[in-house]
């Protein structure tokens, strides 16, 4: 039945994507590989090439960490093919959005995404959810074993150890919105965030008492109505 | 050379209870639905695609929508008021994503890559935008809409998302605030407590977690209108950037069929079965044909169900298939408006509204 699902999904995909006219010689296959630099030279060039490349790819890691997966997964990079150009506008776009990248990481973002996931990066293998795990995705769990709070106590908490990076209205800066997200009544889900970090997050020492104030804080936030047409 | 563009599907290792998405995003959640299920008018709401910008807030079943602008008596109303204060109507209608089919473009654009199952249709019922619009005595003035929802961007600095819905539109008796799906409470990802229907309309429009509904006299300026959500006014090269003032808001979606079934396993010599399903946002489906010798000749499918405007017909071709070997079917579909599914689609910027044939093949043996 499953191997049924896949065979179909992937059949339908490919006869489609013929159907729709693949290019035989066209833009995508034309562009220069990205990692053609490293093609050249004798062993020692190819050696060290290759070490390059390879502290190339663990920083573009870093850089996609730290700049791309706070607001989303890494799927959402992995399943596109687009040339440095496209992948260059793609950052720019994140970057004004105040994706965390310096200046001068921008380039090496884009050569890393552009060599991983350009239009010759082959397929990209869709992943699949059980429905119910989907749903499981989104749906409150206990606080247990994190306390309920004292909401004043958690502001204060909030101000001085968080806001910094998430905004002293908790709607985002470095860090990431945390008013009025279903994150907020997954509350291991998020301790284990903040204890362990993540992207640009340094884990954070914080008693599950002191979470418990700063959850009774975040849960009474709403975000303010839309601001007014440009 | 296909296989570069094309996506494969990953055999997950972990065991399921028979319902499965196809994942293109963990958070916020990106999630398609299977081709099977498009062999039904209705798909099952566990297994209905997801998709959203920002995820979605936290579930407030209480949370409060406010219509207001330029109208004389603004509302700031929940589900329970709503449902008291309003005829309650339901309709049936397919809801699509402007991307979908995005991974089918060539060239390959940025954005989720969608293949066939960023749709599904449901029933939805609620009540209707425009009873609440006249009980607030909406102005004569008012040109647009600007709907938004409770799914703040992750930081301040990026768009918040929001449509500005023409009122003619809005005014249509079947654009509907809809609290329930396929006579169910909407789930927290169809956008409970409350989202916008805008039947025919791209997916956008069918605004989630609603809290504001604003009468204004001028298109909103950000980003999700005068950037996002575009479409090219006149055909362009493939590839090609397109000036902004040669774009124009997508809304409906245009004429389609697709393929659920057969699901490329193979088939015993005999009856064949060709099964899918054809809509339009323009008009209601006048006919879908079937080829199965390449596009030589076409045959017409029967067609099941009410047709309507934005409303998933099932297709059934049947056909007898004497001899084994390899058949490909493809289907086309036209709505009553005359308009025919291409070929193949134009190319966009952004990837909009593939609805190129759709064809499947199968082995057929003793």
């Amino acid at each position: 039945m499953r191997s049924r699902r896949f065979a179909e999904v992937l059949g339908s995909i490919v006869l489609a994507a013929g159907l729709a006219g693949c290019p035989s010689s066209g833009k995508s296959d034309a562009r220069p590989d990205a990692a053609a630099s490293v093609d050249a030279g004798d062993a020692s060039a190819n050696a060290s090439a290759n070490a390059n490349a390879n502290a190339n790819t663990n920083d573009g890691k870093a850089l996609v960490a730290q700049a791309c997966l706070s607001c989303h997964t890494e799927q959402m990079l992995a399943q596109q093919r687009l040339t440095q150009g496209q992948w260059t506008k793609t950052v720019t776009k994140m970057v004004g959005w105040s994706a965390n990248l310096d200046a001068t990481e921008v380039a090496p973002l884009v050569a890393y995404l552009s060599a991983t996931y350009g239009p010759d990066a082959g397929p990209y293998a869709i992943e699949t959810v059980a429905a119910d795990e989907a749903l499981a995705e989104l749906a409150p769990t206990p606080d247990d074993p994190i306390p309920a709070g004292d909401a004043e106590k958690g502001k204060g908490t909030f101000i001085e150890r968080c806001s910094g990076c998430h905004g002293q209205d908790a709607r985002g800066g470095i860090g990431v919105l945390l008013v009025d997200r279903p994150l907020l009544y997954r509350a291991k889900d998020l301790a284990a965030i903040v204890r362990k970090g993540r992207g640009k997050m340094l884990p954070v020492r914080i008693t599950d008492a002191e979470l418990g104030d700063v959850l009774a804080h975040l849960r009474r936030l709403r975000n303010p109505p839309p601001p007014p047409s440009p | 050379m296909q296989a570069a563009g094309a996506l494969a599907v990953l055999r997950s290792g972990v065991a399921h209870g028979g319902e499965l998405l196809l994942r293109h995003s963990g958070a916020p959640q990106q999630l398609a639905t299977p081709l099977e299920y498009f062999d039904r008018a209705i798909t099952p709401s566990r297994v209905f695609f997801v998709r959203s910008h920002f995820g979605p807030p936290g579930l407030d079943r209480t949370r409060k929508t406010a219509f207001d602008g330029m109208v004389t008596t603004p509302l700031t109303l929940d589900v329970d008021e709503l449902r008291k204060s309003f005829p309650e109507v339901t309709v049936t209608a397919l809801l699509q994503c402007a991307g979908n089919g995005r991974a089918l473009h060539k060239p390959r654009v940025p954005g989720v890559q969608w293949v066939h199952g960023a749709m599904g249709q449901a029933t939805f019922t609620g009540v209707r935008l425009r009873d609440v619009l006249t009980k607030a005595g909406l102005s004569k003035d008012a040109q647009y809409l600007r709907v938004s929802g409770a799914d703040a961007p992750p930081k301040p600095t990026v768009p918040a998302f929001m449509r500005s819905l023409p009122i003619e539109r809005a005014m249509d008796p079947t654009t509907l605030l809809a609290y329930r799906m396929n006579g169910e409470e909407l789930t927290l990802a169809h956008g409970a407590p409350l989202r916008l229907v805008v039947p025919g309309w791209a997916g956008d429009h069918w605004v989630k977690w609603l809290v504001s509904v604003r009468a204004e006299k001028e298109e909103d300026g950000g980003f999700f209108m005068k950037t996002a959500y575009r479409m090219p006014t006149e055909p362009i090269e493939p590839g090609a950037a397109v000036p902004p003032e040669k774009m124009k808001p997508a809304t409906t979606f245009p004429v389609k069929s697709t393929i659920a079934r057969p699901d490329g396993e193979k088939r015993p010599v005999g009856p064949q079965e060709v099964t899918g399903l054809a809509f339009s946002g323009v008009a209601p489906i006048a006919s879908v044909e079937v080829s199965i010798d390449d596009g030589k000749t076409w045959a017409k499918a029967t067609l099941e169900g009410e047709a309507g405007v934005g409303r998933a017909q099932v297709f059934r071709y049947r056909f007898d298939k004497k001899e084994p070997g390899r058949v490909k079917a493809m289907a086309r579909a036209k709505d009553k408006k005359g308009n025919l599914q291409p070929e193949s689609p134009a190319w966009n910027p952004s990837g909009y509204f593939w609805n190129g044939w759709h064809a499947v093949e199968w082995e057929v043996g003793s």
